[in-house]
């Protein structure tokens, strides 16, 4: 019995000493916040990481719904049997009848978030180790730039936002409060200055990485969108040093091949052909086509993208009447998928034509649709176009606005004709007026067919305070012509302006506030 | 001369070799006495003897001088011998033997002229006979055994037994588990019948946790089953027989799959998004009562079921026990005669058509579409004229019942042979089975192949070593769910039979499968379901190990060690190929070549390997003190980890559908593999005190440390205390004659709940990979936050209840009262996204629970006319107190951001997982209604409202109908009351069983109304649909609204009407047996025939299965929806139980 209950003790008291260690199960799929961030490998894999997130901003459908579809460049095939509710919350941000219950706008906001925690993590922890110069200095240019890159998007759209000083350890820490449009701005400009300082100079061919050329063009629209233009000078300024350039066809400036191209400033990257392929599929040609049982004879490839891929960010033919005659970024940018629509909405594609002076022939009709970002791929909705965030013909366009602005439009006007020449083919449509107010009109113009469906539109009409009229005539426009359209619709106030903050995120966080209107 | 051919398998191993040893000799003597009849007469000398007190020596010597035989013996013989008195004159050397040896241990052959002393051979008489209960009943299984000897039998199943008694003398006992055992003189009786009392009725032993205990002394809410209360179901797994039978414990055929489907909750328990599954504890392996956890069991293997429900039966359990404990102990070996039975069915399962809705046929629905172009025709300027295909709805005529060509009769079939053996040093069970269920959709169906093997061994008087090993097979064909092919689930393949049009057919006109089903504009297209069916090839194969062995040592008296090993070995894999030809459904037409993408086939190759360990060591001291007390005290500690590995490849792009496998596909969207384990240590203790078999308390305590927890909180400690007085035993009721039992119990304790992933403390850092020039670069990004401080979720449970005997107990009445409250609710909460995360598991949250629990077992009669009931209803109540950090309402998962759309809520102040919309106030019948009428504005800002539309209660009273302002609460899935009844009959040979159940009061949504009500012409929908409004002098039966496009999404908003009432009686099962008493063969011990219905009928208003729900029952917030499941099968089966 004594030697039976020694045993015991002895065991238990094991038992015990090994307690701590038999309870600590740690998980092998992922690695844990608390081991990581040891080596120079594991901040570069997040910095990589970081950038990931940023597809979620632009290869998101919130992206171009909110700013495209929201602005007169596009509507959507109005499908009367699909009630939805992804659908009609997308018509609904169309129509201007969105309201804070939308599931179709916080989106944007949570994979923007993300994407700032992931820069923020790595700035938290830069200090965990030693690096060099050069390796920490592109570490944290990168993650500043996207920082600030998110935080320009999300503040355009939300208004002011909460800005985490560090990415947060727990819950409690989750709460902050929105800081206001100025405090947001400010924090974009540090970044983005910084991210300029410590990003090296841009080399061709690119990476796809941030570089000192793509933090200097975030900082001039930054400037221009703050309306300060002798800074957004400056900035741009040394843009048009680093060595790009346009392409000579505007068509090139999208193809594969020239992916990183010397036009490309920055780009969000995608690649099919990787062992673990990285398709665009959110923001591919597929959603902005007719739904279709078979897209082969418009994309190539057979698909179906009727239940809920296809018929959205249609070209309006507001957009198409803006390109003047002569003008190649029409053909480039917009083809014709011809054929007919069924019973219940859903089209079958006959043939592609081109945009340029189309009619429909007899029994059939021509629907637009967004050609340039349309290139080869293997499978349907999963196609390889990279994402452009801004290309160098926006970095001359957004000189040429800082110049007008400060009363230089004479100054302007070369940096604008770069961009023209190269539209027409020649310099015969150069632009020549030095009226400070027409040039503002005409770069807002130029702006919009230049970068069409690269969700530029609807900013730029707010930016430039030219929303609310536009939009309410556009409204006027599109309701005589769909009767489809809800009587209350294209109601644009200066709410409407900014979209609601995703009423969960008011429900879970009380320092929130919500957007007037909503 | 009559031989005896002794029963070798009737006496125990460890005496075989001598009982040949004694044939061996018996023989050799009778083969002596043989020769002797012939030989003794030859020698006829005769002998005068006149002496007293002569030894046998003396006398041999005499016998040899007067006769001249040889006289040989052994003096190891004579030396019991007792000097003999004698007086013979002219006797034969015979007639002096048999004089001299009478009543002496010995005895003689004479062989020619000598003649043999032997030991005289013990005579053996065989004793028979049957043993019974009170009521005449055969018990089967009795151990039967001649008092201090090595002699035993057991009864056979018809109660009788047959025993070999050396001498005539010695005293038979008859002992059996629950009865008083009974001892009996032979005396020289060969007929001994025994009839045996029950101890006591209410004192039947209870497996408990760690332990037994009989019922009497149990202070808890424990319910017992045995597995004879729920023979004769024809079912794969043991839950579907639970319906109805154990009170407070809901089970509900949640979807009709093949060996899937059945899902336990006791005491309606409920958590905000963990599974609120009981724990099962097969043999002391706890493992969590998922069905893939339980359904390998063999119902046949079971011997008994208790159900643990308040804190101080589970406190044990500790931190898996806030859901209740389902303790399953399985048969072993009993001391007594080997046992062979043959159990067997046979049956045909048909489709419960009338639990499916009727659509419209062919006929109806092309003239719902004629009238929906009509309409349009006629309100919206459409211009495109009535489609050709719904020019003449009568051409279809009736068309196809889909739901036909989906089903068959399917056949249901079982065998299983159990052998049970033991004697004094060992005892085995062995029982094999295998099962065979064909779906009644084609081509789905579910096999198990299962063996367990347990058996007892006693090494020398204070060591027991048992084990128990159970593998099982289980083959699972296109039942399991998965992405691209469901055969349950919304607008999967057996929904899709309400919604497709009636007019297409799954046949080409020649005869071959079409690929889908289309051509009729406007409604949508389908891949063809039959094909489906046909050719998916979804096969999952699961093969499970279970294992366990413990040693049992008496350390000293009243003082048992008891260590055992449990290992659970689990293995899964999964193989499938949807052609291309199947690809696709609800909207989308298979393609039969189809380019690389996503209609091409998709094959997966997905495997689980599972293993769990646990050891369990337990001391038990058990003593009584004086008269009056007694005590035992339990104290363990215990040990487990559970382990995991998953691997899962998924392949497109198939160049055809010729080869199935992996190695075929080009493209793989799916390569991962995983690891993931838990572990679990704790220390137990138990104290049972009594005080005159009548003052009952009981303490028990489980301190459990989790590796799931966090750091700040890895270990929790789980108290409970329970006390009873058995009042009936006092004297101021003894001589109540009526009562027979009267015990009051109170108990209160903490349990724990643990059922969240393994690693969600630590804040981890996932894959995210991007590209930089074209190649690929691999990232990492942060994908959750931790929590440290993450812990226990606590239920705090209140029991009190009673046991009442009436009546020599033929009343029996039980009452039991809780009340719990769950703090800390273990709850996915929510953060803001603009931190960069969605959620983290936290412990915020209460809910209260309470509820009423009542059993009825009466024998009602008791003569040759037997009739037995038992009812029992619960009334189960939860109120959500707190929900995460703002008590903000939610749906499935508590990110979702709620809209017209999300059907249900968790709301504080009402029961979990409430269903939630607008209150349907029937149509406008004119304009002049729609203008008076609240408005419909949906989230727009103009009215969809007009004659013909869907009018809803305006809450809030400003004339508009808008979301959330009013919308509310319109449903409760929980139900007021659940109860079961059973009752059993046995007249003669025949017995006869009806066993219901039923739930009241709960509401169920219809999911599948949203689609079949949809009046967009998309659909197939119910005839009802063709009374729809038509016009204002045509207004249909103001239920049904306009088909005017852009008005329509609010009739299928969430509103009252697809909430409906899901109360119903379920006839679970009728069985009709007769028992053959005689038997022509003595190799037939004992056989019934028996054929019985299961899923007879279900009474209900609900239009379907009343007792569906998508997330089963493990999920309360998504409970009670139905989105189109497996249907329901009913089953004739004849069966039989035969005893060898």
């Amino acid at each position: 019995m004594k030697k039976i209950t020694y045993l015991i003790i002895v065991m238990l008291s094991l038992v015990q000493l090994s307690c701590k260690k038999f309870l600590d199960e740690t998980n092998p799929n992922n690695v844990t916040l608390n081991s990581y961030f040891k080596t120079e490998n594991d901040f570069n894999l997040a910095v990589s990481g970081a950038y990931s997130q940023l597809r979620g901003l632009y290869n998101n459908k919130s992206a171009w719904t909110m700013g495209e579809m929201r602005s007169d460049n596009t509507h959507y095939d109005y499908k009367s049997s699909d009630q939805a509710v992804a659908t009609t919350n997308r018509y609904a941000v169309a129509d201007f009848l969105d309201d804070k219950y939308n599931n179709q706008t916080p989106a944007k906001w949570n994979s923007g978030f993300n994407a700032v925690s992931a820069a923020n993590v790595i700035i938290d922890h830069i200090d965990d180790i030693t690096l060099s110069d050069a390796s920490r200095n592109s570490i944290l240019g990168q993650a500043k730039f996207i920082r600030a890159l998110v935080y320009f998007d999300l503040v355009r759209y939300y208004g002011g936002l909460p800005i985490y000083p560090h990415a947060p350890l727990s819950r409690e820490e989750t709460y902050i409060p929105r800081s206001s449009v100025q405090d947001v701005y400010n924090l974009i400009i540090a970044d983005a200055t910084d991210a300029a300082a410590k990003l090296g100079a841009t080399t061709f061919p690119q990476t796809g990485r941030a570089t000192k050329g793509a933090a200097l063009t975030l900082l001039g629209d930054v400037y221009v969108t703050t309306k300060r233009y002798a800074q957004a000078e400056a900035a741009l300024k040394q843009v048009i040093t680093m060595g790009y350039s346009l392409f000579q066809n505007y068509g090139d400036a999208f193809q594969l091949a020239n992916k990183n191209g010397i036009e490309s400033v920055f780009e969000i990257q995608f690649n099919t052909s990787l062992a673990i392929p990285q398709a665009n599929t959110a923001a591919s040609v597929y959603n902005f086509l007719p739904r279709m049982v078979n897209t082969l004879v418009v994309t190539g490839v057979s698909f179906n993208s009727i239940t809920d891929v296809g018929g959205f960010n249609t070209p309006t033919q507001d957009l198409i009447s803006a390109y003047e005659s002569g003008d190649q970024r029409l053909d480039a940018s917009i083809a014709m998928a011809e054929g007919t629509f069924n019973a219940t909405d859903d089209f079958t594609a006959t043939a592609v034509k081109s945009s340029v002076g189309y009619t429909a022939p007899a029994g059939k009709v021509g629907r637009p649709f967004p050609k340039k970002f349309l290139h080869a791929h293997a499978i349907g909705n999963q196609t390889n176009d990279d994402w452009p965030v801004y290309r160098y013909s926006e970095v001359l366009l957004l000189l040429a606005e800082s110049l007008n602005e400060q009363g230089k439009s004479a100054e302007a006007l070369p940096y604008l004709n770069l961009v023209r020449a190269r539209a027409f083919g020649d310099a015969s449509h150069n632009i020549t007026t030095a009226d400070q107010s027409a040039l503002r009109a005409t770069l807002l113009k130029e702006r919009r067919v230049e970068l069409a469906f690269e969700n530029k539109r609807w900013l730029d009409l707010v930016r430039t305070n030219n929303a609310i009229t536009v939009m309410n005539a556009f409204g006027a426009k599109q309701k005589a012509q769909y009767s489809y359209l809800q009587a209350g619709s294209y109601n644009v106030t200066q709410d409407r302006l900014l979209f609601p903050i995703p009423n969960a995120e008011i429900l879970l966080n009380d320092k929130l506030t919500q957007n007037p209107g909503y | 001369m009559k031989f005896y051919v002794p029963d070798v398998c009737h006496e125990k191993h460890g005496t075989a070799y001598k009982k040949i040893l004694l044939i061996m000799k018996l023989t050799i003597v009778l083969m002596i006495a043989a020769f002797m009849e012939v030989s003794a007469s030859s020698y006829a000398q005769k002998i005068a003897l006149s002496t007293k007190q002569i030894t046998f020596e003396d006398l041999f010597r005499q016998i040899r001088r007067q006769t001249g035989y040889n006289i040989l013996w052994d003096a190891e013989i004579l030396k019991d011998a007792k000097p003999v008195d004698i007086q013979v004159t002219n006797a034969s050397v015979e007639e002096v033997l048999q004089k001299s040896f009478a009543n002496q241990p010995f005895t003689y052959t004479i062989r020619q002229n000598t003649v043999v002393v032997i030991r005289k051979p013990e005579t053996t008489i065989v004793v028979k006979g049957r043993v019974t209960d009170i009521n005449k009943q055969p018990l089967p299984g009795v151990t039967v055994r001649l008092k201090g000897s090595q002699i035993g039998t057991a009864t056979h199943s018809d109660g009788t037994y047959a025993i070999n008694i050396t001498g005539t003398e010695g005293v038979l006992s008859f002992e059996y588990m629950g009865y008083t055992t009974k001892e009996v003189p032979i005396s020289g009786q060969t007929i001994i019948d025994v009839q045996l009392e029950q101890t006591s009725s209410q004192l039947n032993e209870v497996v408990v946790a760690y332990g037994r205990q009989t019922s009497r002394d149990i202070v808890g809410s424990v319910a017992k089953l045995s597995s004879v209360d729920i023979k004769d179901q024809p079912t794969g797994t043991f839950a579907e027989r639970l319906e109805g039978k154990l009170p407070g414990t809901q089970v509900a055929q949640t979807t009709g799959r093949p060996g899937q489907g059945m899902d336990l909750r006791i005491r309606g328990a409920v958590s905000l998004s963990s599974n609120v599954r009981p724990l099962v504890v097969v043999d002391g392996q706890p493992m969590l009562g998922d069905p893939d956890n339980i359904n390998n069991i063999n119902p046949d293997e079971i011997e008994s079921f208790s159900v643990l429900k308040d804190a101080s039966s589970t406190a044990l359990y500790g931190s898996r026990a806030a859901n209740g404990v389902i303790m399953i102990t399985t048969k072993r070996g009993k001391p007594g005669a080997t046992q062979i039975s043959f159990n067997s069915y046979y049956g045909i399962s048909s489709l419960m058509r009338e639990l499916i809705p009727p659509v419209m046929n062919a006929t109806q629905l092309a003239t719902y579409m004629k009238g929906f172009y009509e309409d349009k025709i006629k309100y919206e300027g459409y211009t495109g004229g009535i489609p050709a295909v719904y020019q003449n709805p009568e051409q279809y005529g009736a068309g196809t019942d889909w739901f036909n060509v989906l089903t068959r009769n399917a056949p249901v079939q079982n065998y299983s042979l159990s052998i049970t053996s033991g004697g004094e040093k060992s005892s085995f069970s062995v029982v094999g089975g295998y099962f065979n269920q064909e779906g009644i959709l084609k081509n789905t169906g579910y096999k198990r192949f299962s063996l367990r093997v347990n058996g007892d061994i006693n090494l020398g008087k204070s060591v027991k070593v048992g084990f128990g090993v159970a593998p099982s097979m289980q083959l699972e064909h296109n039942n399991r769910q998965g992405v691209g092919f469901n055969v349950d689930g919304q607008r999967a393949i057996f929904a899709s039979a309400s919604m497709m049009p009636t007019m297409g057919s799954p046949y080409n006109p020649d005869g071959s499968l079409a690929l889908g089903i289309s051509g009729f504009t406007n409604q949508f297209v389908w891949a063809n379901p039959l094909r489906q069916l046909l050719e998916t090839k979804d096969d999952a194969n699961r093969l499970r190990v279970l294992a366990n062995v413990f040693t049992e040592i008496k350390l000293v008296d009243h003082l048992t060690f008891r260590t055992s090993g449990s290992a659970d070995i689990g293995n899964m894999t999964r193989n499938r190929f949807i052609p291309s030809t199947s690809i696709g459904g609800f909207n989308a037409l298979p393609i039969e070549n189809p380019p690389p993408g996503n209609n091409t086939a998709l094959g997966e190759a997905l495997n689980n390997n599972d293993y769990a360990w646990l050891n369990e060591n337990t001391l038990n001291y058990q003593n009584h003190f004086g008269n009056d007390h007694s005590l035992q005290v339990l104290g363990g500690f215990t040990l487990q980890r559970s382990t995991g590995f998953a691997s899962d490849m998924v392949g497109r792009d198939f160049p055809d559908n010729s080869v199935p496998y992996l190695s075929a596909a080009t493209r793989f969207t799916t390569n991962t593999s995983s690891f993931n384990a838990w572990t679990l240590m704790s220390f137990l203790g138990r104290v049972n005190y009594s005080y005159k078999d009548r003052y009952l308390l009981q303490a028990s305590v489980r301190r459990d440390g989790s590796s799931r927890f966090g750091d700040n909180h890895k270990w929790g400690t789980f108290p409970s205390i329970g006390a009873g007085w058995v009042a009936s035993d006092e004297a101021f009721l003894k001589h109540v004659p009526s009562l027979s039992l009267l015990k009051i119990r109170a108990s209160y304790g903490l349990t724990g709940m643990n059922e969240i992933g393994n690693y969600t403390t630590a804040a981890s850092i996932g894959n995210a990979n991007y590209t930089f020039s074209g190649g690929l670069s691999p990232g990492k990004v942060q994908n959750s936050l931790s929590n440290t401080n993450l812990a226990w979720e606590r239920n705090k449970q209140l029991d009190i209840g009673f046991d009442l005997g009436l009546f020599d107990d033929r009343i029996s009445f039980t009452y039991d009262y809780y009340n719990k409250l769950t703090s800390g609710l273990l709850f996915v909460v929510p953060v803001p996204q603009s931190s960069g995360f969605s959620s983290v598991q936290d412990n915020l949250g209460d809910i209260s629970q309470w509820g009423h629990e009542f059993t009825l077992n009466t024998k009602n009669l008791t003569g040759a006319f037997k009739w037995n009931t038992s009812f029992n209803i619960s009334f189960n109540r939860n109120i959500v107190k707190r929900i995460g950090l703002n008590n903000i309402s939610f749906a499935g998962t508590p990110t979702t951001s709620l809209n017209e759309f999300t059907d249900y809520r968790t709301l504080v102040g009402k029961p979990v997982g409430q269903f939630y919309g607008y209150i349907f106030d029937g149509i406008f019948k004119n304009q002049a209604e729609a203008d008076a009428g609240p408005k419909y504005y949906g989230t727009g800002s103009t009215t969809l409202s007009q004659a013909g539309t869907v009018r809803f209660k305006d809450l809030n009273g400003d004339g508009k109908i808008t979301f959330p302002e009013d919308q509310t609460v319109i449903g409760d899935p929980n139900p007021k009351f659940i109860f079961g009844f059973s009752n059993t009959f046995q007249y003669k040979n025949f017995d006869l069983n009806i066993a219901m159940s039923g739930t009241y009061g709960n509401k169920l949504k219809n999911g599948m109304e949203e689609s079949t009500y949809n009046l967009d012409g998309v659909f197939n929908g119910p005839p009802e649909l063709l009374n729809r409004w038509r016009s204002e002098t045509d207004p249909g039966d103001g239920r049904v609204a306009r088909t005017l496009a852009n008005t329509t999404a609010a009739y299928r908003t969430d509103n009252t009407l697809f909430i409906h009432d899901a109360s119903h009686l379920t006839i679970n099962n009728i069985a009709l047996g007769y028992t053959f008493k005689k038997f022509r063969t003595p190799y037939i011990k004992s056989l019934r025939v028996y054929t019985s219905v299961q899923n007879v009928y279900i009474f209900t208003s609900y239009p379907g299965n009343p007792e569906v729900s998508a997330g089963g029952l493990a999920f309360v917030n998504q409970q009670g929806q139905d989105l189109g499941a497996y249907p329901l099968q009913r089953t004739f089966t004849f069966g039989l139980n035969l005893g060898l």
